[in-house]
């Protein structure tokens, strides 16, 4: 291999693990449970036929086997605490470890979703303040916090918009999705009972404003637009593309994958975008995960 | 600003590199008119002990120090202190979907491992590596039994949990796929087989129940399953409670199987993040939606894992997919598998009885109380229970908040026929002593003029 | 939507990095992620081709055209720059760009950083023209690699049987 010295780090590469359940064997254990404060009770004459017999094959194992285990897996993983992680559209960002440390403070992490809001404050300050702050960072009126992911927040986004149309009469019957859009974008739109009509970019890789205009009809509920655009490039004609879709009565909606280009420095609620999502598990540094959990609220204009 | 590296000097010198005069002229590609040049009105910049202080300030004013009977599809269960040891790794915390399976190696064999105690729980033959809830994956379960039988209805128990009909309600509403409403049998809690079976017509695709049921009811899931398959319907079974698999069979008669897996080692944190999981029959596979890891062999022969099946999924069939989701809630079914890993086949059935245990002496020392009663005796419970009061539950809920304890959830919220009756949840983390000290409260009811 | 509120503990942390930033930092961690995004397509363009010569803001799409030439496509490449240590940027994607390299590097790496990533995508460019074989087959520094997709796919293995 011709590397010259270029390149960093490696990984714990040559470390075999095999799968937990090879590992186990019979009467090991990690837990130990205190013992019970109320009399015992007899699982198999209480649930009668829906009692279980024969257990799941879950491992069995000590606890430092299965600290060495998971950390030998790790091991085997890139991550941004390694090195560089250019994967582009994913904000792969430094996550910063105050967020662990204060996700996990007495009272918010432990608070009960059913819990009288007399003692849920504190949450629901916290919950406040971010709908603010990100209702100001995006110049949009209102937000939700509660979609999943970006492609939970699109779903989100679309049946707003769905709503909306069926408010004034007509649901419509079609989004419009450039051909550079994220794989989710088409996905959602049919969830929502919408037919993809595809937009093809125009030379510089953006909206093509002739397409559009043609495109865009009665019929149209909105065009998804992902701004700055998947090739990294931010739509300059974005009033004209707001223009030509509110003329129709079609609404912007901003897939806002790429709102790290843009925090601080433009607001898509002053772009002319009507509705957007967000995912806090890349501009707003909340970790991945190796796949997840992401949060993808949803911010739209006061009419919606 | 701290997570920035670099200095005011490099900056300048990449703007030459570059060979832009300043970074504002990075930025003249947006139009001038929408470029945003005040500062913003968020909170100044805060050192991280401010940033601390903040939050703790918050969690103090949310209390901790109550008992709680909270249950209803959230629930508290002891977390082994390695979870957040070993999750908190960056190798897994910072690294995203595994794509490129070379790098990845252990989170993929983390989420083969949790797939695989999934599926052992629930008596399936595959599970996928996760859904963001019980909510939405039960609703992913309805549309997945919709195109494996290519039929367009759904019948659905009222003992369901109300927020998990909701959500399936917003998946469906433009989907042309009505649902029927089954109630329940008063004596039992559970569904009523007779209305069951009139509503199970050849038109439907999918029946959804949910066992144990939001009353805590443990459902008869053969009997079900044999009326939704004689009309060629799937059964989906939602599980809210994941520690129940430890000792209540398993829906193995279940097609589909809807699992919020909660209880598995992760917080509360005010109902997210949770962890949703499908797991299903074999034969359902290609319509399940969602990441799955396979074992394979890399070119030398030796064993790996990768993501696979991806032709389901949206970055490659776009509006064909069988989903549109992408990002799941991995770092959450890590959790999971840490936590089935400490207990263990064995750990997992000793702390399911441990909850019977719990709810069985909560319930009893409860409907001794003057004026209380249990519903729905007629079936085997888990960890939950129905107590109607002859005193409004606004009155004793007070009372007992005075003494520090979250009593039960009242249940007229959502089924307004059930005047005066509370849902209620005794997990292995409930003391004997709160439970007497609830009872001592209930018990002391004002008496009447 | 879902169950209960969402996924609270991601408010919590976003918040958290919301107030650490201020708006000060918000701006200049805006500015530095398309800082370095332009720093990084400057010094790649002459090796790889940029399909498009619009403005970057916070990413570079560059496309493997040529050294497709030779016979090596976006995802060796991927594929080898693991072999230097780094991540592979994002493979084909967005599909309007034929074998798309997706480049984003996010404000949160130092220009030290930055330039071993050149360094490497430099030196696999140099590889391309001068072995082709050694980028096609990597990546060579791994536990395992290049695994079988297709047998994955063909016969799902998707839990341990004992
Ligand atoms: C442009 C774009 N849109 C949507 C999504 C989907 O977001 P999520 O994975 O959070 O569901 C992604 C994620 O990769 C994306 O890059």
């Amino acid at each position: 291999m011709a590397m010259q010295g270029i390149g960093k780090v490696r990984a714990h590469q040559t470390q075999n693990e095999g799968l937990v359940f090879e590992k186990s064997s019979p009467g090991k254990k990690a837990y130990k449970l205190p013992p019970l404060d109320v009399p015992a009770v007899d699982a198999s004459s209480l649930l009668g036929e829906a009692h279980r017999e024969t257990l799941a094959a879950l491992p069995e194992l000590s606890e430092i086997e299965i600290i060495r285990h998971f950390t030998r897996l790790s091991t085997w993983n890139y991550a941004i605490d390694l090195g560089m992680y250019p994967l582009g559209s994913c904000t792969m960002k430094y996550n910063p470890r105050v967020n662990e440390f204060v996700a996990r403070i007495d009272g918010l992490a432990d608070a009960h979703p059913y819990r009288p809001e007399s003692l849920a404050q504190g949450i629901l300050e916290v919950i406040d303040l971010l709908q603010r702050c990100l209702m100001e960072i995006t110049g949009m009126d209102a937000i939700t916090l509660q979609p999943a992911a970006g492609a939970h927040g699109e779903f989100t986004g679309i049946l707003l918009v769905r709503a909306w149309h069926e408010s004034q009469g007509n649901a419509r019957k079609k989004v419009l999705i450039p051909d550079s859009a994220h794989g989710t974008n088409p996905a959602t739109a049919a969830i929502c009972g919408y037919a993809v009509e595809n937009l093809k970019s125009n030379a510089d890789g953006g909206i093509d404003l002739e397409a559009l205009e043609r495109q865009v009809d009665e019929e149209t509920a909105a065009l998804m637009l992902t701004n700055p655009s998947t090739i990294g490039v931010f739509e300059s004609q974005i009033h004209r593309i707001a223009d030509i879709l509110h003329a129709k009565g079609a609404l912007l909606y901003m897939d806002g994958a790429n709102m790290n280009a843009l925090v601080g420095k433009a607001r898509p609620g002053d772009f002319g975008v009507d509705v957007m999502h967000l995912n806090l598990h890349k501009t707003f540094s909340t970790p991945h995960g190796g796949g997840g959990p992401g949060s993808g609220p949803v911010a739209c204009k006061a009419f919606l | 600003m701290r997570y920035l590296p670099k200095s005011p000097a490099e900056r300048d010198r990449m703007l030459a590199d570059i060979g832009a005069a300043s970074i504002d002229e990075l930025f003249e590609v947006i139009p001038a008119e929408y470029r945003f040049t005040r500062d913003l009105d968020v909170p100044r910049q805060q050192a991280e002990s401010e940033i601390i202080s903040y939050f703790r300030a918050a969690g103090a004013k949310n209390a901790t120090d109550y008992a709680s009977f909270l249950g209803a599809g959230a629930y508290r269960h002891y977390r082994p202190v390695i979870i957040d040891s070993l999750v908190q790794r960056g190798e897994f915390l910072t690294s995203y979907t595994p794509y490129q399976a070379e790098i990845t190696q252990g989170t993929l064999q983390a989420i083969f491992e949790f797939q695989t105690m999934i599926a052992e729980l629930t008596g399936m033959d595959v599970a996928n590596a996760s859904m963001y809830d019980g909510s939405t994956g039960a609703a992913e379960a309805v549309l997945m039994a919709m195109r494996v039988t290519g039929r367009h209805k759904a019948v659905v128990a009222a003992s369901v949990h109300p927020e998990h009909r909701e959500v399936l309600h917003t998946y469906l509403k433009y989907r042309e796929m009505p649902t029927a409403l089954v109630g329940y049998e008063t004596e039992t809690g559970r569904v009523d087989l007779a209305a069951l079976e009139a509503a199970v017509t050849e038109e439907t695709a999918a029946v959804l129940v949910q066992s144990p049921n939001f009353f805590g009811v443990i459902e008869d899931i053969p009997a079900i399953a044999e009326m939704a398959h004689k009309k060629g319907a799937l059964l989906i079974v939602s599980i809210a409670e994941a520690v129940s698999l430890g000792v209540v069979k398993p829906p193995v008669e279940a097609d589909i199987v809807s699992m919020e897996a909660q209880s598995f080692g992760v917080a509360l944190s005010y109902g997210g993040p949770f962890c949703g999981v499908i797991a299903a029959k074999e034969q359902f596979l290609r319509q399940m939606p969602g990441r799955l890891v396979g074992q394979t062999v890399d070119r030398d022969g030796n064993r790996g894992f990768v993501l696979t099946l991806s032709t389901r999924e949206q970055h490659i069939r776009r509006e064909k997919a069988t989903s549109n989701i992408c990002t799941n809630q991995a770092l959450v079914a890590l959790m999971a598998t840490i936590f089935l890993t400490v207990y263990g086949k064995e750990g997992i059935r000793e702390l399911a009885e441990h909850n019977l245990a719990k709810a069985d002496y909560a319930a009893r020392t409860l409907a001794a109380q003057p004026g209380a009663k249990l519903l729905f005796t007629g079936a085997p419970h888990f960890h939950e229970f129905v107590l109607r009061t002859e005193e409004a539950p606004a009155a004793w809920s007070k009372r007992l908040l005075d003494e520090k304890i979250v009593g039960g959830i009242e249940l007229s919220r959502w089924y307004p026929e059930l005047k005066n009756a509370t849902l209620w949840c005794a997990t292995e983390v409930v003391t004997r002593e709160q439970i007497d000290a609830a009872a001592k409260v209930l018990a002391a009811a004002p008496v009447e003029a | 939507m879902r169950g209960f509120y969402g996924n609270v503990g991601m408010f919590i942390r976003a918040l958290a990095y919301i107030l650490a930033n201020g708006p000060d930092g918000l701006r200049q961690t805006t500015e530095d992620a398309v800082l370095n995004a332009n720093y990084i397509r400057r010094k790649l363009e002459d090796l790889y081709e940029l399909p498009y010569k619009t403005a970057s803001m916070h990413e570079v799409v560059f496309s493997d055209k040529r050294q497709a030439a030779r016979g090596v496509k976006t995802g060796d490449i991927a594929k080898r720059l693991i072999d230097y240590g780094f991540h592979p940027y994002t493979v084909s994607f967005p599909l309007i760009v034929h074998g798309a390299m997706m480049i984003e590097p996010t404000e949160s790496e130092s220009l030290e950083e930055l330039d071993l990533f050149i360094d490497a995508m430099r030196a696999i460019a140099r590889e391309v023209e001068e072995s082709p074989e050694l980028v096609k087959s990597a990546p060579h520094s791994t536990r395992v690699s290049r695994l079988d997709e297709v047998a994955a796919a063909r016969k799902p293995v998707l839990r341990w049987r004992g």
